[in-house]
């Protein structure tokens, strides 16, 4: 499966497209990772658990789409796009979507 | 192009894959018994550091925070006609502080009088003991009033306005930083938390009463006049039995098994 | 404890009621799509659209829908939240949220024979800070509709 943020796929031609796609996904991390979050907010610096959160979101986000697109027997999937939006608080949520295209390779 | 259609038709018809396959209110129960459990277990491991605290402190701290916590306003005026109950009353009282010996250099026990209708009585962290004037117009016999007393001063020698003290201070502590994220799981951890300081309250006051028939066979050789007493209360006071996993204290015929046992 | 009861009173009732309307809401969003299977919405085409059919017009399109959880899924999100993981509760309410604005726009193309360089914007309403807010989810979808000419 490629997927891509551009309308294209470099050396490959689309051959049909297949509809659009999308995957989406709400997710927090335990309680005693918020409260550990929320005094690392004191010194400043990376918050690990928020990152390692975003990350699980967004996985599991891009994998709910291309099984859209695995059962439209799409081999592609083009302009993907990520939007996010804050349901509640210390929970992030990850939309993925894009198009399904059956791509073929440009011969020569 | 009918066979791609045919695909999304059926890319729609199926279970849709953003969505996960649970039950939402099977999936409430699991985890909402989990919060409980993990909140039972917080309530047990804070309680329990407080109880070995407060049961290891010296008795100059003791008084020290007895003074920081009492209630500060003049006790009520002394009627007259209740000179003789008192005097009866201090009689007794000078007993039950004689027969035990880790009340002595303590709280004197103060007697006051409260205008009531009910049949009651109450101590304060620095051992002044209230009685109600119903108490006095019932007439109970001597070994009953001393069942009252003991019973009073039993909260007093366990120290259990500490243990409340101490107990509400730091479970609060633990329970509020967890439950400070959002409304449900405040009203949750209060549930939990008023539930179990009402079972906490009556083993208290199960513990007084245990305290009050050892001393009533000390100073008389049996604890007939609490039994007495309860027995009393019992003809007046009919509440249904359920009521007592919501009330501060046991049931009357729970306290008078614990007398007869004891 | 009165408080505990009204509680349980509420999430019962609020989970009766709100999966009768997320279950006909479902029907419903599925059988308009099944019904506009034909128009198809392509999230590409921003560059250059390609298209060897003579175009007749084309024409901005936009839907929009605000949708709210209920108080059963708040309380169970709520509950999750203590442990960690996917909100599931949540889920199926963006996913209702976005694919009826979606449908929106589609409906709105009317004749149109395709939809080009679909996006989708999500904003919430609420204050996810506030202790007590349900989540409330202002949803927008555009894109441009081409009809072909015949």
């Amino acid at each position: 499966m490629i997927v891509t943020n551009i309308e294209s796929v470099p050396g490959m031609r689309i051959k049909a497209q297949c509809g659009m796609v999308s995957g989406s996904t709400v997710r927090a991390k335990n309680v005693f990772k918020d409260i550990g979050a929320g005094f690392k907010n004191v010194i400043g610096g990376e918050l690990k658990a928020y990152t390692e959160l975003l990350k699980e979101a967004r996985d599991e986000a891009i994998n709910r789409m291309i099984e859209q697109a695995k059962k439209l027997k799409a081999n592609g999937v083009i302009n993907v796009r990520l939007a996010t939006s804050s349901v509640s608080s210390g929970a992030a949520e990850v939309y993925a979507y894009g198009t399904a295209v059956e791509l073929e390779k440009i011969e020569g | 192009m009918t066979n791609r259609e045919d695909l999304q038709a059926a890319l729609i018809q199926d279970d849709n894959i953003n969505v996960s396959k649970t039950n939402e209110g099977f999936n409430l129960l699991i985890f909402l018994g989990g919060l409980i459990f993990v909140v039972i277990l917080i309530i047990a491991f804070f309680g329990t550091i407080s109880d070995i605290f407060i049961s290891n402190m010296s008795d100059k701290t003791q008084m020290k925070v007895e003074r920081l916590i009492s209630f500060n306003s003049s006790p009520p005026r002394p009627d007259i006609k209740y000179n003789k109950n008192i005097e009866k009353l201090n009689e007794i009282k000078n007993i039950i502080i004689s027969k035990d010996k880790s009340l002595r250099g303590k709280s004197n026990f103060p007697i006051f009088i409260l205008e009531d209708s009910n049949v009651n009585a109450c101590i304060f962290p620095n051992g002044t003991i209230y009685i109600t004037s119903e108490t006095l117009k019932q007439r109970y016999k001597d070994d009953e009033l001393a069942f009252i007393l003991a019973h009073e001063i039993g909260h007093y020698a366990h120290r259990d306005h500490l243990r409340i003290f101490s107990r509400q201070i730091l479970i609060g502590l633990a329970l509020s930083s967890l439950g400070c994220q959002n409304a449900s799981m405040a009203n949750i951890l209060n549930g939990i938390t008023d539930i179990e300081s009402l079972a906490h309250s009556r083993s208290q006051e199960k513990n007084a009463d245990i305290y009050a028939s050892n001393m009533l066979i000390k100073m008389y050789g049996s604890n007939k006049g609490g039994k007495d007493f309860i027995k009393k209360i019992q003809e007046k006071e009919n509440s249904p039995e359920f009521l007592k996993y919501f009330s501060t204290h046991p049931s009357w015929q729970d306290r008078l098994k614990i007398l007869e046992n004891s | 404890m009165a408080d505990i009861f009204g509680l349980l009173v509420i999430l019962v009732i609020t989970w009766l009621i709100g999966s009768r309307i997320e279950k006909n809401h479902y029907k419903k969003i599925k059988e308009r799509e099944i019904r506009l299977i034909k128009k198809p919405i392509i999230t590409y085409g921003a560059k250059r659209f390609k298209t060897n059919k003579p175009i007749k017009s084309v024409e901005l399109v936009t839907g929009e829908v605000v949708i709210s959880g209920d108080y059963f899924k708040k309380f169970a999100a709520d509950i999750k939240n203590f442990f960690g993981g996917r909100l599931t509760s949540y889920e199926s309410v963006m996913d209702r949220g976005r694919r009826e604005a979606i449908l929106r726009m589609r409906e709105k193309a009317g004749n149109a024979n395709i939809i080009v360089n679909t996006k989708i914007e999500s904003l919430m309403v609420n204050n996810i800070y506030h202790p007590q807010s349900v989540p409330q989810c202002a949803i927008i979808a555009y894109g441009t509709a081409i009809t072909y000419d015949k």
